[in-house]
């Protein structure tokens, strides 16, 4: 008994101390970390006044000889300095200095522009880090493929183009998404075509960061997306369908249109329907209307809503049946439709109000305020 | 004769149940070293995910979906308009805030109305659950407050009055909060990344900080500090060791129990389909989130219940011991109540991860582990009367509790450490861990004996209605 | 004497861009690295223009800039404001409060020096 007793207490006391030491360890290694990135502070600032001299600093003029290369040439001398001092330190140490330099010089090229931009990708590949980061795309660890990614997108290396289109399929979606912006920052809208190509199962998170980078590309994504609403697959097509939407050119409308006969999917047809409203185009109306009738609840809302959007006062008529549905969503999608077709529309619901009783008369009044044509009254 | 045959049972008695708490100390701290070990890996993997996340982009797109905010409100006239204002100014693309004051006896909704400019609209409220009659909805006649939403009601309780505002809510996501719970910015962003990047979850919670201690300025947290007064700092370990280690781990395995009631986000659909929150259960917060998980199991639906480790609300939590133990009476009673009201899920295979582990682990470590310590002092106490101490045993007890302790309340703050960081000063580090220590000699015993004692009060309040009274909203379990 | 300009810019490598490209064309550059520290040196030196970044943490730039125009000393110095690209609402309310002119990142060194130029040549016409 006595022996057992004892190696419990043994242990549990060991425990005890192996916590005090281990908490100890934590505080201790707080305070070095200050102190390293106080280090770090202070040679980001040196780093940063050097570099800003390497990219401002007038170089003379070659009008005599303006071969790239001698431009080349010029740049290096810049740099030759920084490079023997760096071969000349230990591993950490240079470990470190790189890591700094390379901070420095990644943060420069995402906010500086013109002639200095230029240098910038000079001094990536001729400090070898665009070399780096080439490697490092090879890595076992996901996490040090996607920073490596994003990294050779933010030198504007044209030289991971190759392994960055590979990484586009590989397994961990950071490392897909990093190598997708970095495609799109390194080639531009084209990249969109080959990104849609091979993606598949984009989650809805990476429809909104892709989203925003295509969205500022404007009408030049749209052959790209409208040759997307073509693939396999379901949240490549409605991801597509809904930038469309958004980006408002009025050449989806046919392909839209197309979709929605040929497709056998309801949530893609529900889905191109409403981007069919909001691209507002007058050629769509006849197949809207036919939709209105579809046995799928969620196309016929879609209907209702899209010809609120694309229909003026003739739309009217074939909306006002639903006003009676006896669905409760579908009575209030058409009430919001009417009153977006206009004066005709809200005429309706007005007269609804009046005459009706109960929940008819509520639901009308309620989308009239939305509309903003209800007195406020306190 | 007698007397020593009766000395004999005590001491068999006593010294067996102590032997048994040792026993359930060591199984115990096995089980937390497990899920301490899973929580480290969730929340790297988590804060390595997080450095390629823009969360920004959220603002910016519009493929974003929109979310309601739900904040119940009775009787908070003096801090009502401030913390409206700062809800309305979070960092996130469309939102909605839907105020539903809960028959409150102060000026809450007068001030709004005022503040705000608001009239009666024709809005029509549906009552998909069934709750407590609605009064009037309210909106702004002022562009800037656009979003905001009053809905005025006569009083039900906090879990009556967040069904109010499910039914009101427009969009397909509610974010349920605390008036008084401070959000911040970038909360909305954070949390919904959790739906958008897997559409089976139907809920997600997220870290609530103590604000004691912290400079606060316009409903923001600006510096974050400890508290100048012991109570909050204990909490605040506490609250490592629920979050951190507790959350992390369970949600690994999908089988997180609780989504604190200062800050849950759901999927209104999925909320609505299980019948919403029940008005009559103490711990509504975390009653929902059994049932979520329950209606799915017996329909085999998949689905996720997960948390995110960012700190995203702040909360003051109670600077007296007096307050504190009125608190911590609540929370017990009401996960007591939980774990009866879905006892059918108890060691029930059907119900996978939840009813095998997490249940259980709740029951034996959360609900009974205060109680079993409790006993344990109770027992030795019983031994030093009747003079039938034993040395060794009395000493394994009072070691391994210190140990079990320290243990947990370490291993928390060491999470922390690693992960978030956010307690910048080596100093406030080192008084949180010495305070991870000291909590073991009092105030762990003295939370140990308000649970013990809220068993009592739940079933003597049971058989007596009038004495649950529910006076407004106290602070929802972490 | 050289024209003293102050730059309020919370990022090292934004500074030291600025801070080189303005002394090689000749202004003495002074740095402030948040808005509580630009609006004190604005009000110490008086500088002839002032450089501002809209995101600064603690005090927006735009907060900085409604301090500095309602301040007597500092009303009537030019400001150049330093807005992220995207963000037309930003450069709107700069120019409403009182902003000379603006630059948005990223932005080319040589054409921040033309501005910074452009603007001290205005001023000095005016008076």
């Amino acid at each position: 008994m006595q022996l057992q007793f004892l190696i419990l207490i043994v242990l549990a006391v060991t425990a005890t101390i192996f916590s005090i030491v281990a908490s100890v360890a934590m505080i201790v290694r707080k305070a070095l970390e200050l102190g390293r990135s106080r280090a770090y502070e202070r040679l980001y600032r040196i780093y940063s006044a050097r570099v800003a001299e390497f990219l401002l600093i007038e170089l003379a003029p070659n009008t005599d000889d303006p071969r790239p290369s001698t431009v080349f040439r010029q740049y290096e001398e810049l740099i030759a300095p920084t490079k023997k001092h760096l071969e000349e330190m230990n591993r950490s140490r240079r470990r470190f200095h790189r890591d700094v330099l390379r901070a420095v010089l990644i943060d420069m090229t995402q906010d500086i522009s013109g002639d200095s931009a230029e240098r910038l990708v000079y001094f990536f590949y001729s400090l070898e880090f665009v070399e780096e980061e080439l490697r490092m795309l090879q890595s076992g660890k996901w996490w040090v493929r996607a920073q490596a990614a994003r990294n050779a997108g933010l030198m504007r290396a044209r030289k991971s183009i190759t392994a960055l289109t590979a990484a586009l399929e590989d397994d961990h979606p950071d490392v897909r998404h990093q190598a997708m912006q970095a495609l799109i920052k390194l080639v531009g809208v084209d990249a969109l075509g080959t990104i849609l190509r091979l993606s598949r199962n984009i989650s809805r998170w990476t429809a909104i960061e892709l989203s925003v980078i295509v969205a500022g590309f404007k009408e030049e994504a749209v052959p790209h997306l409208t040759g997307a609403l073509e693939s396999r697959d379901q949240s490549v097509v409605l991801f597509s369908i809904e930038m469309l939407a958004e980006i408002g050119f009025v050449r989806a409308v046919d392909p839209l249109m197309n979709l929605i006969r040929t497709t056998g999917d309801f949530k893609i047809r529900a889905q191109a329907t409403k981007a069919l409203g909001r691209l507002g185009d007058s050629r769509a109306m006849k197949l809207l209307t036919e939709l209105l009738s579809h046995r799928s609840p969620e196309i016929r809302l879609s209907a209702l809503e899209a010809l609120g959007k694309t229909g003026g006062p003739d739309v009217v008529d074939s909306l006002e049946p639903y006003l009676a549905s006896d669905d409760w969503e579908e009575r209030l999608t058409a009430a919001r439709a009417l009153a977006a077709t206009g004066l005709k529309g809200i005429k309706i619901l007005q007269d609804s109000e009046k005459q009706e009783k109960g929940e008819a008369r509520d639901l009308a009044a309620q989308v009239l305020e939305e509309y903003g044509l209800e007195p406020a009254h306190g | 004769m007698d007397k020593s045959w009766l000395e004999a049972a005590v001491q068999f008695l006593t010294s067996g149940y102590l032997l048994f708490v040792v026993i359930y100390f060591i199984g115990v701290s096995l089980t937390y070293t497990i899920l301490l070990v899973i929580s480290v890996r969730e929340i790297l993997s988590q804060l390595r995910h997080d450095k390629f996340c823009d969360f920004r982009l959220t603002v910016q797109s519009e493929l974003t979906p929109p979310v309601s905010i739900l904040a119940p409100a009775f009787n908070e006239g003096p801090t009502i308009i401030q913390s409206v204002r700062s809800l309305l100014k979070l960092s996130y693309g469309k939102y909605e805030t839907v105020v539903i004051n809960d028959g409150s006896k102060d000026d809450t909704l007068a001030q709004m109305i005022e503040y705000f400019k608001m009239y009666r609209s024709k809005h029509v409220y549906r009552p998909i659950i069934h709750t407590k009659a609605v009064r009037a909805i309210y909106k702004s006649r002022l562009p800037e407050y656009r979003s905001l939403v009053v809905v005025d009601k006569e009083n039900g309780g906090k879990a009556d009055a967040l069904n109010v505002g499910i039914n009101a809510a427009r969009y397909d996501f509610v974010c349920c909060i605390d008036a008084d719970s401070i959000l911040e910015d970038d909360a909305l962003q954070k949390v919904m990344r959790a739906f958008l990047e897997d559409d089976k979850v139907v809920a997600v919670g997220g870290i609530v900080r103590i604000a004691n201690g912290c400079d606060v300025v316009n409903g923001r947290v600006v510096r974050v500090g400890l508290s100048d007064r012991l109570v909050p700092i204990f909490q605040v370990v506490e609250y490592f060791r629920a979050f951190l280690s507790g959350r992390m781990s369970w949600q690994a395995l999908n089988g997180l129990l609780i989504i604190s009631g200062a800050f849950g986000l759901f999927k209104r659909d999925a909320v609505i389909k299980v019948g919403g929150y029940k008005h009559d259960s103490i711990g509504e917060d975390m009653e929902l989130v059994m049932r979520l998980h329950r209606i799915h199991l017996e329909k085999n639906e998949r689905y996720r219940v997960t948390f995110v480790p960012d700190p995203v609300c702040w909360t003051e939590a109670p600077d007296t011991l007096r307050v504190l133990s009125r608190q911590r009476n609540r929370w017990h009673r009401g996960l007591l109540d939980t774990m009866l009201i879905h006892r059918k899920m108890f060691l029930n295979r059907r119900y996978g991860v939840v009813g095998m582990a997490a249940m259980p682990y709740f029951v034996f470590v959360e609900l009974l582990g205060p109680a079993f310590e409790f006993f344990g002092y109770v027992s030795m106490g019983i031994m030093i009367a009747t003079g039938t101490l034993n040395e060794e045993l009395s000493l394994l007890f009072f070691i391994v509790a210190l140990f079990y302790g320290v243990m947990f309340s370490v291993g928390a703050v060491l999470l922390e450490e690693i992960s978030f960081q956010r307690y910048p000063k080596p100093g406030d580090l080192a008084l949180l861990l010495s305070f991870g220590v000291l909590e073991n000699f009092g105030y762990r015993q003295l939370t140990a004996w308000w649970r013990v004692k809220a068993f009592w009060d739940y079933f003597r309040g049971k058989k007596s209605w009038g004495k649950m009274e529910r006076k407004g909203f106290s602070k929802p379990a972490p | 004497m050289s024209q003293k300009i102050l730059v309020a810019e919370d990022q090292q490598h934004i500074r030291s861009l600025i801070e080189y490209k303005l002394t090689n064309s000749g202004y003495t550059v002074v740095c402030a690295e948040d808005g509580k520290s630009a609006l004190e040196k604005a009000g110490q030196i008086i500088p002839d223009l002032i450089l501002l970044d809209v995101m600064m943490p603690l005090m927006t730039g735009f907060e900085v800039l409604a301090a500095l125009k309602t301040d007597e000393k500092t009303r009537n110095i030019p400001i150049l404001m330093v807005t992220a690209q995207s963000k037309e609402n930003e450069v709107l309310k700069g120019l409403e409060l009182g902003a000379d002119d603006y630059i948005t990142k990223p932005f080319s060194p040589n054409e921040l020096a033309a501005r910074v130029k452009n603007i001290l040549m205005r001023r000095k016409r005016g008076t």
